[in-house]
């Protein structure tokens, strides 16, 4: 029971990272993150109580503080603080990236074919949907023009690396997942200065207008 | 180790409080201590399996690391010394104090990130210290805040974030490949437990594994397609930063793949994974060479060029024989003092000149003579000219694949040295030729650095102190070469 409950919301963070694709402005982007940590973060509870252990307990709570409240409010602040433009701009149409992650979600499932998952795995269709989410979350930050929309996407791929790790795992050692956690969170803190920086220099967040240093 | 580590970090905190008078002079007191610490250290190593352990074994020294330790701590000492001057004649030229205690903070946890990676047994913990180091510099790179500046911050944090997170993905799958074996603790990320249960362990998942952190670390080493933040950093940051990262920072980066390249070659069952290291060399010597000679900006030319430095060691390590790592990782620590020397060098003429363009900077050596006369020689040295190191090891990389048959690789390499060697001397003879009016007045404390340094390489050629060769001559053993 337990495994199909980690596997289901393991599924539907794949499912939102598919959604943050199609999503047309940046608050609902933000909205979207939110809602996949909190998956993330029920997924991991889930992995907790089948090994009732209190790494993962731990690892849980950090994750619903630091990603469903922390980042998405420090995220919220930086798009009502500069009064960005909501609208979001990309480089491939929301149709067609969607049509480009159907074949990125098969070429995950299909690298996991060749892979023999043995040891004590909890789930063992979340490899698959983990390396989807890490490679549509790279997709993301690919397509996307805005700035504030690819930190977004590092955030997502960030996700399905937590994602496999725990489900995978049983969660990493408690002080390398605070560490990354605190890595993480600096950085979406730094990246978030930066976008700040980069709309007083050039007033506006369009990276495609950061075109100086050519070769 | 621990006392490096807290020593450099306390500075880092008290250096962004104190009046810029006091960081200037602790700052070359504090890398100088660290520096003999290090030194001390390291001397303690004379066998393949001696350890350091520290902390509950999450610190440890054995030869690979405590050559990074040494190149780490000896490029930061005559950095410090170096900057003192830079920041200088930038503080005449306008910047702020609040701004210099800014550079020193940044600068000093950039250096407390790259220790705490070297010195770290930890796979989790190197991955934090790696991304640490990818944050302490983003800001450096964003220095002078103009628009260039802010565009090559925002590619390198998004750039290396990306592939840090792909080396997450990879240090993740080691683990799980570990963990059935040595439980679920903080043991089984050990490199040290791992290594030694490394003939165990899944060779698939291992390639796997290894794939994502090539790839990963790759990105802040400065592999061929996944090198486009790199010469934008390191021409917009400030010059101590870009000695420190093109000196140090890439063999970090190129470090942490050799630490589990060394856990595969001791596994012994996977096969091809020297040929990734070997298309990433060649491909990325290829890529560095088109874009030295048709290059304008003088820093962004040796941002290449420390890329085609970096992927020369990467392809001893493909050919994977003992004089090869030998070859490569003294190549390493030659390539460390002579990049920094001539970062250094051409940093004193941006000082001054406030230009990166080759082609607009004449007569070098009318208006500054003594950095001129640094730069040729470093130039020189840089490129692989005789009486210096960096050409006896690039000799024993070459000697070392062609013993090992790796004949057509070797010599396409060959062929692009040449080519690159004629840019350089193309690009950096018209920079200093010519006439000038003007005369710049040259800083004691930016030529002795550079002249030390030069020394220092001379030297490496005809005699390699006493502590090094040994660790030098360990490190294939590590690395399980047969």
């Amino acid at each position: 029971m337990v495994k199909f409950l980690v596997e289901f919301f393991g599924a539907l963070s794949l499912f939102i990272a598919i959604a943050q694709l199609s999503s047309n402005r940046l608050n609902l982007s933000i909205k979207i993150y939110q809602l996949q940590s909190l998956f993330l973060s029920i997924s991991i509870l889930f992995i907790g109580i089948t090994f009732n252990e209190f790494e993962l307990y731990l690892s849980a709570f950090l994750n619903f503080i630091i990603k469903t409240i922390l980042i998405p409010y420090l995220l919220f602040k930086v798009v009502e603080k500069m009064r960005l433009d909501r609208e979001i701009s990309v480089y491939i149409g929301i149709t067609n990236s969607l049509l480009i992650s159907i074949l990125i979600i098969i070429l995950s499932f299909y690298i996991s074919i060749k892979i023999d998952i043995s040891g004590e795995v909890v789930a063992k269709q979340i490899f698959p949907l983990s390396l989807g989410i890490i490679l549509i979350g790279l997709f993301t930050m690919i397509v996307r023009k805005k700035a504030l929309s690819q930190i977004l996407g590092f955030l997502t791929m960030e996700n399905g690396i937590f994602l496999a790790g725990s489900s995978l795992t049983k969660g990493m050692p408690m002080i390398v997942e605070i560490g990354i956690f605190f890595d993480v969170f600096v950085g979406a803190l730094m990246a978030a200065i930066f976008v700040f920086q980069i709309k007083t220099t050039i007033d506006s967040i369009d990276t495609s207008k950061l075109s100086n240093l050519r070769e | 180790m621990k006392v490096i580590l807290f020593l450099q970090l306390l500075w880092s905190v008290l250096s962004y409080f104190l009046n810029v008078r006091y960081v200037f002079l602790f700052q070359i007191f504090i890398s100088a201590i660290n520096l003999f610490i290090g030194i001390s250290l390291i001397s303690n190593i004379k066998n393949p399996q001696d350890r350091i352990f520290e902390l509950n074994n999450l610190l440890f020294l054995d030869s690979l690391n405590g050559v990074l330790l040494f190149v780490i701590l000896l490029i930061a000492f005559f950095v410090s010394i170096y900057s003192i001057g830079y920041m200088k004649k930038e503080m005449e030229h306008g910047i702020k104090e609040k701004n210099v205690n800014k550079f020193y903070f940044w600068m000093n946890l950039f250096i407390f990130a790259m220790v705490l990676l070297t010195v770290s047994n930890n796979f989790g913990i190197l991955w934090i210290a790696i991304e640490g180091t990818t944050l302490a510099t983003a800001f450096l790179i964003s220095y002078y805040r103009n628009k260039e500046a802010v565009e090559a911050g925002w590619k390198y944090i998004i750039l290396c974030s990306i592939g840090i997170a792909l080396a997450l993905f990879g240090i993740i799958l080691l683990y799980f490949n570990s963990f059935p074996l040595l439980g679920h603790s903080m043991e089984s990320l050990n490199w040290t437990n791992i290594y030694d249960i490394a003939g165990k362990l899944n060779p698939h998942l291992l390639l796997l594994a290894f794939i994502f952190i090539v790839i990963g670390f790759g990105t802040k080493v400065g592999f061929a397609p996944l090198h486009f933040w790199l010469p934008d950093a390191h021409s917009q940051a400030p010059t101590p930063i870009s000695a420190l990262m093109s000196g140090v920072l890439l063999n970090c980066a190129l470090y942490s793949i050799l630490r589990v390249y060394a856990i595969l070659n001791k596994n012994g069952y996977v096969l091809d994974a020297d040929k990734y290291l070997l298309f990433f060399s060649v491909f990325t010597v290829f890529i560095s060479t088109i874009f030295i000679i048709r290059q304008v900006d003088y820093k962004r030319l040796l941002a290449y060029s420390s890329m085609e430095h970096m992927a020369l060691i990467t392809f001893a390590f493909s050919v994977n024989t003992k004089l090869s790592i030998f070859a490569g990782i003294y190549h390493l620590l030659n390539h460390a003092i002579v990049k920094t020397a001539i970062f250094m060098s051409v940093g004193n003429i941006l000082v001054n000149t406030h230009s990166r363009d080759i082609f607009s900077t004449k007569g070098l050596f009318k208006s500054m003579p003594l950095t001129s006369t640094a730069l040729i020689l470093s130039v020189l040295a840089i490129t692989g000219t005789p009486p210096f190191n960096v050409f006896y090891s690039e000799f024993l990389i070459f000697l070392s694949a062609f013993s090992s048959n790796f004949y057509i690789s070797t010599v396409v390499l060959i062929f692009l040295l040449i080519v690159i060697f004629g840019g350089f001397i193309y690009h950096f003879l018209n920079m200093v030729m010519g006439d000038s009016d003007k005369k710049y007045k040259e800083n004691f404390a930016i030529l002795l650095p550079i002249y030390s340094l030069l020394v220092f390489a001379l030297v490496l050629t005809f005699y390699i102190p006493e502590n090094i060769l040994v660790l030098l001559n360990n490190i294939p053993t590590i690395l399980e070469v047969k």
